[in-house]
C-alpha cells in the first residue's frame, strides 16, 4: 500500500465516521461502520489502479451509515471484510458471518431465542394451501399427494421470496445505483467466489424471512458487494472523473431526499 | 415430402398453441371478468347497431366504465360474438386466434435473426406455453391483440414488406394504449439497426393512425389514458415538483426515482417466475410465475450465449428486452402483466437461447415444469376465486330469462363478494348472455335514486331494512346481502353458488 492510498484510506475512515455521527449513530457503530468500510477498500486495493481518491465517495453508501440494533452486530460484522483479506480462515469468518445475518434479520435474538414467526413457514396459510392441495390433486396418486404438495408449497414459497428480494430496487436503495451496476458488471470478473460467500448468506436467509428488508440483510453482505462493485470499475476500466460523474448523477436521480 | 417434413415440426407447434388456447376456454377463467363482458358487450352492440353500449356511433375509444378502451379488440371480436353466438368463448376466441398466430410470428421473427430453425422452433414453444400469454390468449383483452400485430409489424419490417408493416405497426396502436409509447420506440430501435428506407413505411403508418390522432386530440382531457394513467399525472408525484430545497431538481429526482422503481419491479425475477401469475390469494404457496419457474436458469444462460446464436443481431435482441417494460414503468398502479406482455417476447427468446444449449434437458424441465403449471391453472385456479370474475352472473342472467316473463320487475343489486362490498356490472351480463336488443341499454335511464334502468331491470342496491316489496318483483343480491331474520317477507327462489360450493348470489321474489 503506497502513501497516497493510505491517505484516501484514512480520508474515508473520517468521512465515514462524520457522515455516521451526522445520521445520529453512536459513536462506537460509527467507528465500526468506518472500520468496515475501510477494511473492505484495503481488500480492494489491487483493482484500484490509481483510483484511490474515489474511497471517500464509498462513505455515502446507506449501507455503510446503517446503525444495526445491536452494536454487537457492527462488532461481527468485521469478520466479513477481515475475511476478504483472508479467505482461507473461511471456517472462522463464514459461521460469523451466518450468526451476524440471524441477528440481523431477527431470526435470532439476544441473549438466546429462535423467532420461527419470522419464517415464511410454516404459516396457517401455508398449512391451509397445503391441504387444499392435497384434497384437490384427484389426478395424482393418493400416496403421492401430500409429499408432493408440502414440498412443492415450501419451495415455491422460498424461490418467490428469494428471487422477489433480488430486484434492482433493493440493490441501488442500499449500493446506490452506479454502484449496482457496477456490481453486476462485477458478476462476470474473474474472483475467487468464497469472496461473496456473505451476500449468498444474507439471500439464502433473506428468502426464508417473511417480508425481508433490504438494509438489514445487505448490511452483512456490504463487503461482498463493494468488492464487486469494484472489480465492475476494474473490468470496465472506469476512469476516476467517469465514476465520479456517474455516482453524482446517479446520486440526483434517486436521492431526492437530500435535494 | 421432404418440405413438409421440415414445416412438420411448426404445424404441430401450432396445433399445441392452438390447442392450449381453445381448450375449456369458456370454464378456465370460470367467467367473464368486468373488463371482458364490457368488450365482449360492446362487440354485440356495435355489430348490431354500430353503436356501444352508450350509443357512440363507430367509436374510437370505447367508454366502458369511463376507462376508454382501445377499439380493435371490440371491431374484431364481432366475427365470432355473431357467428358463434354470445356466449364466453365466443367472446375469448379473437384472443385466441391471434394468440396462436403470435407463436408462429415468433418463430418467423426468430429465424429471421438466427437462421437457426431449432432455435425458432423453441422459441415458439416456449411463448406457447408462458403462463404470461397463455393468459392473456385466454382473456377478452386487448394486450394480447396489441402483441399480434406488434408482431406482425416487426416480422414485415424484417421482411422489408415496409407499406404493410407500417399498416400493422399503426393498427397495434387502435388495439392497446401500451402501443402508443412502444411501438414508436420500436420503430425507432428498428430504423436505428437497419438502416431501411423511412418514407413509405411512415406515410402508411401515419395515414393510418390519423383516425385516432384526430379522436385524440379532440378528447385528451377527457378519454386520453395518458391524462389519467401516467406516472406524471398522480397527485404524489406532481407534488414533489413543490418540495425540496431546489423544487424543479427534487420533483425531477423523485419522479427519476418512482419510474426506476417501476422499472425494477417489471424486472424482478420473483414476479417474472414465481408470484405474477396470481392463481390463488396473494402470497399462496402455489402461485406460479407470468413465465415457467424452471425456465430462470435458461434466461440467465440464454443472455450469456445471445451473442452466439444470434450474431450481430444480440444488440438489437438486447435493446428490445431493455425497452419492453420501459413504457409500463411510466404508468401508476403497480406493475401490470397485461401492460407489460410486450416483454414476453425477448424473454422468450433469450430463454429459448438458454434451451437450446441444453436441448434434452431444457425440454424436458420444460414439459414438466408445464404440466404442473397446467395442473393448477387447467384444475386448481377454476374452483377458486372465481369472485374475482364477478362470477354468477352469467348464471343469474340465463335463469332471470327463464322467469322474465313472470315478473313485473327485476332488481338486482350491483354490489357483490365476501362483504358485499365489490361493484359489479350485471347490466352488461344481462344484455349480453340474454342477446338483448342493444337500444334497450342505450335508451337506459340513470338516476341516483333508482339506479340504471332498462326493459323490466333496475340495478339498484339492495337495502332489506328500508325496502318496502313490490308486487311480481324479483331481487338478486349477494350471499353476504341475506334478508336479516326481522325481515320474512323474501321468499327464497334460488341460490347461485361459486365453484368450490360457497354461496355467491340470491335470488327472492316479492310475496304474492
Amino acid at each position: 500500500m503506497n502513501r497516497n492510498s493510505f491517505f484516501w484510506l484514512a480520508i474515508t475512515f473520517l468521512a465515514s465516521v462524520s457522515i455516521n455521527l451526522a445520521f445520529h449513530n453512536p459513536l462506537i457503530t460509527s467507528i465500526l461502520n468506518a472500520l468496515s468500510l475501510s477494511l473492505a477498500l484495503l481488500c480492494v486495493l489491487p483493482f484500484t489502479q490509481g483510483r484511490a481518491m474515489l474511497f471517500p465517495l464509498f462513505s455515502l453508501i446507506p449501507l455503510y451509515y446503517f446503525a444495526p440494533r445491536y452494536p454487537a452486530i457492527s462488532f461481527l460484522e468485521l469478520a466479513a471484510p477481515l475475511g476478504l483479506l483472508r479467505p482461507r480462515l473461511f471456517p472462522v469468518w463464514i459461521p460469523i458471518i451466518i450468526l451476524c445475518v440471524l441477528l440481523q434479520g431477527n431470526i435470532v435474538n439476544l441473549p438466546r431465542s429462535f423467532d420461527h414467526e419470522r419464517l415464511i413457514a410454516p404459516t396457517t396459510e401455508y398449512k391451509l394451501a397445503v391441504k387444499r392441495q392435497i384434497e384437490e390433486s384427484l389426478y395424482l396418486p393418493y400416496k403421492l399427494r401430500e409429499p408432493l404438495a408440502i414440498s412443492f408449497g415450501l419451495t415455491n414459497l422460498y424461490l418467490t421470496n428469494f428471487f422477489s428480494f433480488i430486484s434492482f430496487f433493493n440493490f441501488y436503495q442500499t449500493l446506490l445505483l452506479t454502484n449496482t451496476v457496477l456490481a453486476v458488471v462485477g458478476l462476470s470478473a474473474k474472483f475467487n467466489k468464497l469472496l461473496i460467500s456473505p451476500l449468498i448468506l444474507a439471500l439464502l436467509v433473506a428468502g426464508a424471512t417473511k417480508l425481508p428488508d433490504k438494509t438489514l440483510f445487505l448490511f452483512t453482505a456490504r463487503s461482498s458487494l463493494l468488492l464487486l462493485t469494484w472489480l465492475g470499475i476494474s473490468k470496465l476500466n472506469l476512469s476516476p472523473r467517469r465514476y465520479f460523474a456517474l455516482f453524482i448523477l446517479g446520486l440526483v436521480f434517486t436521492a431526492y431526499a437530500w435535494i | 415430402m421432404p418440405g413438409f417434413k421440415k414445416f412438420l415440426p411448426l404445424l404441430l407447434l401450432f396445433a399445441l398453441a392452438l390447442f392450449l388456447r381453445f381448450y375449456r376456454l369458456g370454464s378456465v377463467p370460470v367467467q367473464l371478468g368486468n373488463d371482458e363482458i364490457s368488450i365482449a358487450y360492446d362487440s354485440y352492440s356495435v355489430s348490431r347497431t354500430l353503436r356501444d353500449e352508450r350509443g357512440n356511433f363507430l367509436p374510437i375509444a370505447f367508454q366502458s366504465h369511463n376507462t376508454y378502451k382501445a377499439p380493435l379488440y371490440a371491431y374484431m371480436a364481432m366475427i365470432p360474438i355473431r357467428l358463434l353466438g354470445n356466449t364466453t368463448a365466443s367472446a375469448r376466441t379473437t384472443s385466441a386466434v391471434f394468440g396462436s398466430f403470435s407463436v408462429l410470428l415468433l418463430v418467423i421473427i426468430v429465424h429471421h435473426f438466427s437462421r437457426n430453425f431449432q432455435l425458432s422452433l423453441i422459441s415458439g414453444l416456449v411463448l406457447a406455453t408462458a403462463p404470461w400469454h397463455l393468459l392473456t390468449s385466454r382473456h377478452t383483452l386487448e394486450t394480447n391483440l396489441a402483441l399480434f400485430f406488434t408482431l406482425a409489424g416487426l416480422a414485415l419490417f424484417l421482411r422489408s414488406r415496409l407499406i404493410l408493416s407500417g399498416l400493422f405497426f399503426a393498427l397495434s396502436l387502435y388495439a392497446y394504449h401500451t402501443q402508443w409509447g412502444y411501438t414508436p420506440l420500436l420503430i425507432f430501435i428498428l430504423f436505428i439497426f437497419t438502416r431501411k428506407r423511412l418514407a413509405p413505411f411512415l406515410a402508411v403508418f401515419l395515414i393510418t393512425l390519423l383516425p385516432l390522432s384526430i379522436d385524440f386530440l379532440k378528447n385528451r382531457h377527457i378519454t386520453a389514458r395518458s391524462s389519467t394513467e401516467m406516472l406524471w399525472t398522480t397527485g404524489y408525484v406532481r407534488s414533489e415538483f413543490q418540495r425540496g430545497r431546489i423544487p424543479a431538481l427534487h420533483g425531477l429526482s423523485f419522479f427519476t426515482s418512482a419510474f426506476l422503481g417501476n422499472y425494477s419491479d417489471y424486472l424482478n425475477p420473483g414476479w417474472l417466475f414465481f408470484s405474477g401469475f396470481q392463481l390463488f390469494d396473494p402470497h399462496d404457496a402455489f402461485n406460479q410465475g407470468l413465465l415457467l419457474q424452471i425456465e430462470l436458469p435458461f434466461l440467465v444462460i440464454g443472455l450469456i450465449s445471445l451473442r452466439r446464436y444470434f450474431a450481430k443481431n444480440f444488440k438489437f435482441l438486447l435493446a428490445l428486452g431493455a425497452i419492453s417494460p420501459l413504457i409500463p414503468a411510466l404508468t401508476q398502479g403497480g406493475v401490470s402483466l397485461y401492460r407489460d406482455l410486450v416483454s414476453v417476447v425477448p424473454l422468450s427468446i433469450f430463454i429459448a437461447a438458454g434451451i437450446y444449449r441444453f436441448k434434452r434437458l431444457g425440454l424436458a424441465a420444460l414439459t414438466l415444469s408445464f404440466l404442473i403449471f397446467a395442473a393448477l391453472y387447467f384444475k386448481h385456479f377454476p374452483l377458486h376465486f372465481a369472485v374475482r370474475f364477478q362470477y354468477g352472473y352469467e348464471q343469474i342472467a340465463y335463469f332471470l330469462k327463464t322467469v322474465y316473463d313472470q315478473y313485473d320487475h327485476l332488481r338486482i343489486d350491483p354490489h357483490f363478494g365476501p362483504t358485499n362490498t365489490f361493484d359489479g356490472v350485471p347490466h352488461l351480463y344481462l344484455a349480453y348472455y340474454n342477446k338483448m336488443d342493444p337500444l334497450l341499454l342505450q335508451n337506459r335511464r340513470e338516476s341516483r335514486d333508482r339506479g340504471l334502468e332498462f326493459a323490466k331491470y333496475q340495478i339498484l342496491a339492495v337495502d332489506w331494512e328500508r325496502l318496502t316489496p313490490d308486487p311480481r318483483t324479483l331481487y338478486v343480491v349477494s350471499a353476504a346481502n341475506l334478508p336479516p331474520p326481522s325481515i320474512t317477507w323474501p321468499q327464497p327462489l334460488k341460490t347461485i353458488y361459486y365453484p368450490d360450493g360457497v354461496p355467491a348470489f340470491a335470488i327472492f321474489k316479492s310475496p304474492p
